[in-house]
């Protein structure tokens, strides 16, 4: 991993359209500025890994038969019943 | 074309079926290709053209949760050319458990398609009231029946 010394206001380019900017340090907490294009996705990393998990637990499932036919057998607006 | 599917076998499918996720889907990122195949009445199945076992029970939320409601950012409208409401198609994937009243859904990071230009993505709110294993049977609803 790179690692880079910064002051604050200060900030580095990553590639040519990715600017990220030490806005506000206070005690362990750093605020971050990030100038990214659109098409460029922005999150916190433990957000991305919950769902990184949360995909993945839902694939890993080989279903029994029994539960595969009962959720093949229900039916919309069941829950309004 | 044939594809592998997780739950229904070798399945032979049109490209027109096909919907591009160009950023795949987060722990599934070189998975850019994807078909929904109906699961019965309620759910149908995310399922990748390139990879069998990458295979997703999606539902609507809005069977299970009459309130639920998603906010896309213009970032995302602009990041599925989305230009109309009646383009857009949600899905939540669900985790599925045995017992099934035990089964969640994922109602934070809803799968959003652009039906007329079949591009897909799921949609990440790194700030959302919403749950990652929201029950599918509501407690209340259990006990009525």
């Amino acid at each position: 991993m790179l690692i880079l010394t910064r002051k604050l206001g200060e900030s580095i380019h990553i590639g040519d359209q990715i600017e990220v900017r030490i806005v506000a340090i206070d005690g362990d907490q750093i605020k971050l500025g990030i100038n990214a294009p659109r098409e460029i996705d922005v999150h916190r990393s433990e957000i991305y890994e919950s769902i990184q998990k949360a995909n993945n637990q839902a694939a890993s499932e080989k279903l029994p038969e029994n539960i595969l036919r009962a959720i093949k057998a229900m039916k919309k607006g069941r829950q309004d019943e | 074309m044939k594809i592998q599917t997780k739950y229904y076998g070798e399945q032979e499918i049109n490209e027109s079926e096909i919907f591009s996720f160009p950023a795949g889907l987060p722990g599934f990122e070189e998975n850019k290709r994807f078909i929904l195949q109906p699961f019965g009445e309620a759910f149908s199945v995310l399922q990748s053209i390139d990879e069998m076992n990458a295979a997703f029970i999606v539902t609507s939320p809005f069977f299970f949760f009459s309130q639920y409601s998603v906010d896309l950012a213009d970032t995302f409208v602009s990041q599925l050319s989305i230009e109309s409401e009646k383009d857009v198609s949600v899905w939540v994937i669900v985790n599925v458990q045995n017992p099934f009243t035990k089964s969640t859904a994922n109602l934070k990071a809803p799968v959003i398609i652009n039906i007329s230009k079949k591009l897909g993505k799921q949609y990440i709110q790194d700030h959302s009231s919403y749950s990652l294993t929201e029950p599918l049977v509501q407690r209340e609803k259990m006990k009525r029946e």
